[in-house]
């Protein structure tokens, strides 16, 4: 899942790419809003995490020019905490409203939560065939043993599981897999999905040649 | 104090209604006094004046009775009036009962027809210089009579008013009347006045009430919006209607005092919002940089990374609480700080010297010009409070500035005042930030400001310092040009 942070605290924008990072997203970070929207407009992100007060344009401006054109999730962060502040977020396009200081744990479950319900998926618990996939502990179980996958592997198959029944192309795979500042060969995908089945089964992910690969219910 | 024992009244409404009605009882008591005094004055001199009419014709015909008294020389020409009559009537000759005929003396027809209930009619009695009657209203009984000091005397035998005169022949002419039905009237009158002005009271009393209360009211009205008020609820204002000119002056001012309340709490809630506001992404950076680092084993050089991001935010705590900090002094005890003679020029010479260093660092060239006497450039201040404010004017300028770009700071003395200039040649403030540079929290650019660490207090702060010293501190800037703060001072030495 690739997130985009837009703050402009330079600590506060490191700490939060960092721990987004280590929580398996690939994570881009814009400083102001004119970067902020100029990215968000360019990649198919699965969350914006968004900071209000930022030089060049407030965040107030890119939420409103980014909702012209997609309907990316946005998480807003700010330290602007009075309910005024919360409903003009919400009511503008926000997808949810976190006033700083936040927990980190709490961030973090609500990015699942959100890329969880705008892919459409309610539960964070999947369970195809004798396999479940718990996306909250970012974990894969075969029956009653788990199963070790690496974070990007995680990341495929919470992709895959997420798009339930759907096939993924290639491309939209890479974009929403691999940040700005991964350097990605072209057959990546095909080598994490061959690891993959040598863990999972080779059932569990099926190739549609030409289109993309699929996680079937 | 005890309510209990204490007698005063506490309640204006009370105390008001009390006082005008003790008034008015006193003015209804006094005019009612001066009416019946005057009726009852007014009636008896009619009566005394019908007596001594009546004893004057009884005079007039004893008088035809009497033999002219012998001519007394008198020896002085101006001699006493009463004297000469005692004379002239001692030397009278008496007149007795055998000298006249009593049939002949009556009582004026005038007084004896008056109307009058019945057992009141006037009577009379004349008594010869032995104190025999010589003539009298028969069916009356009388009582003893002295010869009267004067010609004629009036006294009061309860409830006979009687009139006593010398008559001729050294005769005693005593003429009276029942005054009952007199004092009755009177009575009457009283009891009339009593009534009329019991009426007036009562209604005087409830006109006094009801001004009171009414009064009241708007003060009643002023208690009630003013209970309403809370530091929640600062906008309810009393209504300015039909009042009294005087209430309408106190809800005015309790009114203008609301509005001024309104806003420094106003003004105080903003600060303090502002306040946290800027306190949440430092504690932002603290609570997630050690959540992070904590969630999972690290190496030694992202521990020291992780340690290095927290120290900046605490810093940054730091520096915002002591600005905080200053804000309150300079606000609550601003006047209490210690006031001596500063030498201002060794001050701003000490801070650009610290702060040579500074600009140094940021690549920043750095001039100081002194062209103040340190024998003139003394000022009447706090030596802390002025530095501070030195100090904020000059890292501001650096900090503020472009790489490579040049901060010059003068200190020069005119008209009396010391003036300290910080000029850079940075890329200047915008107009629409200019005017409000010295607000609180106010950034012209946040992210920069931010950068170089600043709380967004340090301007308001100078301010502050500049006005506690009588100081102007006034601002210029040209984007793209640069910007020069100019803070100036009473200077404390005149020069000769």
């Amino acid at each position: 899942m690739r997130i985009l942070v837009v703050e402009d605290e330079v600590d506060l924008r490191q700490a939060l790419v960092q721990a987004l990072q280590e929580a398996g997203y690939a994570v881009d970070s814009a400083a102001d809003g004119n970067d902020g929207l100029t990215k968000a407009s360019t990649w198919p992100y699965d969350l914006i995490v968004l900071d209000i007060m930022l030089p060049q344009r407030d965040g107030w401006s890119v939420l409103e020019e980014l909702r012209k054109q997609k309907a990316t999730p946005v998480l807003i962060l700010s330290a602007k905490g009075l309910l005024a502040d919360r409903l003009h977020g919400l009511d503008g396009g926000a997808d949810d409203y976190l006033v700083k200081p936040f927990a980190m744990m709490e961030l973090l479950a609500r990015v699942r939560a959100l890329i969880r319900r705008s892919m459409g998926q309610a539960n964070g618990v999947v369970n195809v065939g004798d396999i479940q996939v718990d996306m909250n502990r970012k974990t894969v179980c075969q029956g009653e043993c788990s199963i070790e996958l690496t974070a990007r592997e995680f990341s495929l198959v919470e992709l895959l599981v997420l798009n339930l029944g759907r096939v993924v192309s290639r491309t939209e795979i890479y974009d929403h897999l691999f940040g700005d500042d991964d350097d990605t060969l072209s057959n990546l995908v095909d080598v994490h999905v061959s690891n993959i089945r040598k863990k999972l089964g080779t059932q569990f992910i099926q190739t549609r040649r030409g289109q993309g690969y699929l996680v079937e219910d | 104090m005890d309510r209990g024992i204490s007698l005063k009244i506490r309640s204006l409404r009370k105390r008001w209604l009390i006082w005008q009605i003790s008034l008015l009882s006193l003015v209804i008591a006094g005019f009612a006094c001066v009416v019946y005094m005057q009726m009852r004055r007014l009636v008896f001199v009619e009566i005394d004046s019908d007596l001594l009419g009546a004893a004057r014709v009884i005079e007039g015909t004893l008088r035809a009775y009497a033999e002219p008294p012998a001519q007394v020389e008198s020896r002085s020409i101006r001699g006493d009036r009463d004297r000469r009559r005692e004379q002239n009537e001692l030397n009278e000759k008496p007149l007795r009962i055998q000298d006249l005929s009593p049939e002949s003396i009556k009582l004026p027809r005038s007084l004896v027809e008056r109307p009058g209930p019945p057992g009141h009619q006037p009577y009379f009695i004349v008594l010869d210089v032995d104190r025999n009657p010589i003539a009298f209203t028969p069916n009356h009984s009388f009582t003893t009579y002295r010869t009267p000091r004067r010609e004629f005397e009036f006294h009061t035998i309860d409830p006979y008013r009687e009139v006593s005169m010398r008559g001729p022949g050294r005769t005693i002419i005593v003429v009276g009347i029942d005054s009952r039905p007199q004092i009755d009237s009177l009575f009457r009158l009283a009891a009339v006045l009593m009534l009329a002005g019991g009426v007036v009271l009562v209604l005087g009393s409830v006109g006094a009430w009801w001004m009171v209360a009414k009064s009241m009211q708007s003060i009643d009205d002023i208690s009630q919006t003013a209970s309403q008020i809370t530091g929640d609820n600062l906008g309810t204002r009393i209504q300015i209607g039909e009042q009294d000119v005087e209430f309408e002056q106190l809800s005015h001012a309790l009114n203008a005092m609301l509005d001024r309340l309104e806003k420094s709490i106003e003004q105080q809630r903003q600060f303090t919002s502002d306040a946290a506001h800027e306190l949440r992404t430092p504690v932002s950076i603290l609570l997630l940089q050690t959540e992070l680092a904590l969630s999972r084993e690290r190496q030694p050089a992202e521990y020291r990374e992780a340690l290095e991001r927290c120290r900046r935010a605490a810093d940054r705590l730091r520096g915002l609480s002591e600005d905080l900090l200053s804000v309150a002094q300079l606000e609550g005890e601003g006047s209490v700080q210690a006031i001596g003679l500063v030498d201002f020029s060794a001050v701003v010479a000490e801070s650009s010297r610290d702060l040579a260093t500074l600009a140094e660092s940021r690549q920043v060239e750095f001039q100081f010009a002194n062209n103040v006497a340190s024998t003139t450039g003394r000022v009447r201040g706090n030596e802390g409070l002025l530095r501070r404010l030195v100090d904020n004017l000059i890292a501001n300028a650096i900090v503020h500035n472009r790489e490579g770009g040049s901060v010059n700071v003068s200190l020069e003395a005119k008209d009396n005042r010391l003036a300290l200039q910080v000029q850079d040649d940075g890329p200047g403030i915008a107009p629409e930030h200019l005017s409000r540079i010295f607000d609180r929290f106010y950034r012209a650019d946040t992210s920069r400001t931010r950068d170089s660490g600043g709380s967004g207090l340090g301007l308001s702060i100078c301010k502050q310092i500049a006005d506690q010293h009588d100081g102007l501190l006034e601002v210029e800037s040209k984007q793209g040009e640069g910007t020069t703060f100019t803070f100036s001072i009473p200077s404390a030495d005149n020069p000769a």
